[in-house]
């Protein structure tokens, strides 16, 4: 049996090509279950030397998932745990702002305060569902994929994890 | 919670513009909408993708001593891949009969790899070709224009030829820089030897070598082990702020305008590759000058006050 070579994982191009594609949710991935940068990026180099590893076993469809699922399987062995904070974007430029009413800023400030505590809350599962869709913007069919689950599966992660968002920020 | 099923589907992208109307009106779409933007607004790491394969390449090298993979694939298929980084990176690879081009355009960076495996980083406007036919891996030779930093695989002599000199090594690391009357070496490891009209030097790590419209330098004891420019950084060390002015113009693609400037001012110190206005204030406000941006032109005047 012999694949196309852009279909094969041991080909270094075509790994190239793959690693370049996913490199950046996967991370993310990783990312939204430890909460740290450092760590995200080391667990998901892991799981790609993992894939060039195996690279003659994985077919090459499977080969996203296998990535998540790896991801998954190495924090797990993580014994480190963080609670996962992220941070926004920083507004370096200070002027735009300016003309704002300090209320109004005071508020959101409190309000991107008291999102991030709650994000922190949430279950990893509400919580990597929840980010996937806000942060990388995939639609729940990519994100069923990624982790192996069903549709149905990644809409009620979606929406507990809403419902325990609005439960906790206060005055919304 | 209500409107779930219109939650989930305004969530995933999926509402016709009529169904959104409708639920932009419901109590729910205030409360959640705000949750929903705000948390776009979280901003994980952004990676460098070419510089983080690198280092996945280090740790493939270094778990997999054993007999598996790597070794048998990485021949001809490591040639492709680094082809496909250079297409990637919007460079073009010309295959004419025999000869291996390679050229940046501004604000660019490429890396490209050579018959003999050893890897180049071109700067922005710059270009390198080698003659494939006359290639030998007894007597390596390279023609750069412009910026590049090579890391050169061990073996016999490796020339660099540029219009302003020419650089020759065995296995080492260095970065060369021509620009019109600016001639640049720098070494980082090994040995480099450095010949410019009469002169003939040997570099050692950490040494520079700088020749400005014909006067030469030399520098010792640099500890950097690559040109900052990897890092999307434009670095000077002491050098006349027209030839900064040049880099910028090349990393941005702008004109800049400073003709009142005194073109005796040596600069020291950097600039960000990848934003303008910050590159403008790290080289103007140390040096009490005002710059306009219009468009693509930039006029760079001394500060009044």
């Amino acid at each position: 049996m012999k694949s196309k070579d852009s279909e094969n994982l041991c080909k270094e191009q075509t790994y190239k090509n793959f690693y370049t594609s996913y490199v950046q949710g996967a991370k993310n991935f990783a990312l939204y279950k430890c909460g740290d940068e450092a760590q995200a990026l080391d667990l998901t180099q892991e799981a790609f030397v993992k894939i060039w590893q195996n690279c003659a076993d994985i077919d090459f469809a499977k080969a996203k998932t296998y990535l998540f699922t790896t991801i998954n399987n190495l924090f797990l062995n993580v014994i480190k745990h963080h609670k996962v904070v992220l941070n926004y974007e920083k507004n370096s430029v200070q002027e735009d702002r300016s003309y704002q009413d300090p209320e109004y800023l005071l508020e959101e400030q409190e309000f991107k305060t008291n999102l991030n505590q709650a994000i922190a809350n949430l279950t990893e599962a509400q919580r990597e569902v929840f980010l996937m869709n806000r942060i990388d913007g995939k639609k729940y069919r990519e994100i069923a994929e990624d982790l192996n689950l069903s549709i149905k599966a990644v809409e009620k992660r979606m929406s507990t994890a809403l419902a325990s968002l609005r439960e906790q920020i206060p005055n919304i | 919670m209500k409107n779930e099923k219109l939650i989930l589907k305004w969530l995933n992208g999926d509402m016709s513009p009529e169904e959104l109307d409708t639920f932009k009106k419901t109590e729910d779409y205030k409360s959640y909408s705000k949750i929903a933007s705000y948390a776009q607004d979280l901003q994980p790491e952004q990676l460098n993708t070419v510089q983080t394969y690198q280092e996945l390449q280090q740790r493939l090298d270094a778990t997999s001593k054993t007999p598996k993979v790597i070794k048998p694939n990485f021949g001809w298929v490591r040639y492709a891949a680094a082809a496909v980084v250079a297409v990637l990176l919007s460079t073009y690879f010309l295959f004419n009969s025999d000869e291996i081009q390679t050229q940046t355009k501004f604000g660019e960076i490429a890396q490209t790899q050579l018959p003999d495996e050893s890897e180049v980083f071109l700067n922005a406007k710059s270009s390198i070709s080698v003659n494939k036919k006359s290639w030998d891996n007894s007597n390596r030779m390279v023609n750069l224009n412009g910026e590049a930093f090579f890391k050169v695989t061990k073996g016999q002599k490796f020339t660099v030829e540029t219009p302003a000199g020419s650089v020759q090594v065995l296995g080492t690391q260095f970065n060369v820089k021509e620009r019109d009357s600016y001639f640049e070496v720098q070494c980082y490891e090994g040995r480099v030897q450095v010949i410019k009209d009469t002169d003939t030097l040997i570099l050692t790590p950490g040494m520079r070598y700088r020749n400005i419209d014909g006067i030469a330098k030399q520098t010792t004891s640099l500890t950097s082990t690559e040109p900052s420019w990897l890092d999307k950084e434009s670095e000077f060390d002491a050098v006349p702020i027209g030839l900064v002015f040049d880099e910028m113009q090349r990393q941005f693609n702008i004109k800049i305008e400073a003709a009142q400037v005194d073109q005796k001012i040596v600069f020291k110190g950097g600039f960000n590759n990848t934003d303008l206005e910050l590159a403008l204030k790290s080289v103007c406000n140390p040096l009490n000058l005002d710059y306009k941006i219009d468009g693509n032109a930039v006029k760079i005047v001394p500060n009044a006050s």
